[in-house]
């Protein structure tokens, strides 16, 4: 919980900007953490990193949260069949996701906050953030698989 | 056992995990609700002390080390600017003092213009060079000469405050780009003059007295004429009426001089002491009565 909120602070404070876009990073772990792990464990990371993110950032609370969440589970649900060493599952998986991010946020913006323009949103903000965190996701991604195997056990945990 | 790398994630109860992403959904929608309601007011205040001093400290750490060059890059920038700005300052104040000397001689042009519609005047402006600082000669140096069309003997006029234009001298001596003065106050400045009054006209001599320590003299008045204290002296063009080939001829008649301040009766006559409309020795700027005749 530590590590997310340092991880939102990073995003709104320390993080530069590209065109005036952040990097979303609290999307790309919570995506690839899913994609590695799992929907569950991607779930809570999703939630509270949502929570810590708008309390940095001054957001409706809440809102972040479930964008993610959004997010993780259209990234994670239908790339599950494929093998883990397809180095398109990640890229796949964070677009999708991003979509499903924005979608959900844009959505929740427009209801809960303010009205704005659909084409203009996805133009300046959307597809912006989405391109910016494709280029990391497939790195992090195989860090992320390395990690998880050093720490398993070298039998694999679906062997009888 | 090989491990196989690409075995696939380990299979969740996939209920578990839609019902954990359900529930969590449904957190996160109640915790939107009750902010937008402004329920969690209390907790978003604590929260914000908390990640107040955070978030700055981060901000500023950010903002020194996103801008290229750091600190050094500021100095610079900073430097640059302040160059930029001392150019600028720099422009503006001569512009300032072109705008205002254009301010002036817009002020002269128009002064020149009322004097040339209530006279049957041609002018030309020009400043006063100098004034000769001794008691010897009173002259002063115009910086306008023949190439411009002064003569000598051509009338000089002035104003001071609100007096009407009146005469300062006569050019005595007009170089290419120069001309010098004989101002009325000098001793050997002589010029007929005359006084309006009561649909008559008293003529008399108006000379210089800077030397004996007075200013004008109106001399030669016939002593039957009935000259008052307050009138006015105005010149009388008598050169350019009797000797029109003579420099005083340039001199038109009716510019003023001064008022009268005393009367003297010099038994075959009268004389009058003359206070001079315009100080000549105030004098900076002057028009040359180019061309007198109406």
């Amino acid at each position: 919980m530590l590590a997310l909120l340092v991880v939102a602070l990073a995003q709104t404070t320390l993080l530069p900007r590209l065109s005036g876009v952040a990097p979303n990073l609290m999307l790309l772990l919570a995506v690839c953490h899913g994609l590695v792990s799992g929907t569950a464990p991607a779930a809570r990371w999703a939630f509270y990193g949502g929570l810590a993110l708008d309390l940095c950032a001054m957001s409706l609370l809440g809102s972040h949260s479930l964008a993610l969440l959004a997010g993780v589970v259209v990234a994670t649900w239908p790339l599950e069949r494929f093998r883990r060493g397809n180095w398109l599952v990640p890229i796949a998986g964070v677009a999708l996701g991003g979509l499903a991010y924005h979608t959900v946020y844009a959505l929740l913006t427009a209801l809960f906050v303010a009205g704005f323009e659909p084409e203009v949103y996805a133009l300046f903000a959307a597809l912006p953030d989405i391109l910016i965190v494709l280029t990391p996701a497939l790195p992090l991604y195989m860090a992320l698989r390395w990690d998880q195997e050093r720490t398993r056990r070298s039998v694999p945990v679906d062997v009888y | 056992m090989i491990r196989d790398r690409s075995y696939r994630p380990m299979h969740q109860a996939p209920r578990r995990s839609l019902l954990l992403v359900i529930a969590l959904g449904l957190l996160a929608l109640i915790i939107m609700v009750a902010d937008q309601a402004g329920m969690l007011g209390p907790l978003r205040a604590q929260a914000d002390t908390l990640l107040s001093p955070a978030l700055s400290a981060l901000k500023r750490t950010a903002d020194r080390v996103g801008s290229p060059g750091g600190p050094l890059g500021d100095d610079q920038a900073l430097q640059a600017e302040l160059a930029a700005l001392r150019e600028e300052n720099s422009a503006l104040k001569a512009r300032l003092i072109q705008a205002e000397a254009l301010a002036f001689e817009n002020a002269r042009l128009r002064e020149q213009v009322r004097i040339e519609q209530a006279h049957p005047w041609r002018l030309l402006g020009a400043d006063v060079a100098a004034i000769t600082p001794d008691a010897g000669r009173r002259l002063a140096l115009l910086a306008v000469g023949a190439e411009q069309g002064v003569r000598p003997g051509m009338a000089v006029i002035a104003r001071e405050g609100s007096s009407p234009p009146a005469l300062i001298g006569v050019v005595a001596e007009a170089g290419p780009r120069s001309a010098s003065v004989l101002l009325i106050t000098d001793y050997s400045s002589t010029l007929s003059a005359q006084v309006y009054r009561n649909a008559g006209v008293a003529r008399g001599v108006v000379q210089g007295q800077w030397q004996h320590g007075s200013r004008l003299l109106l001399d030669s008045i016939d002593r039957d004429s009935a000259i008052a204290v307050g009138d006015t002296v105005v010149t009388a063009g008598l050169t350019a009426q009797f000797a029109g080939d003579l420099p005083l001829a340039a001199i038109p008649p009716d510019v003023p001089i001064g008022t009268i301040e005393a009367l003297h009766n010099t038994g075959r006559g009268q004389s009058a002491d003359v206070r001079p409309f315009v100080d000549p020795d105030r004098v900076r700027y002057a028009w040359v009565i180019l061309d007198g005749n109406e």
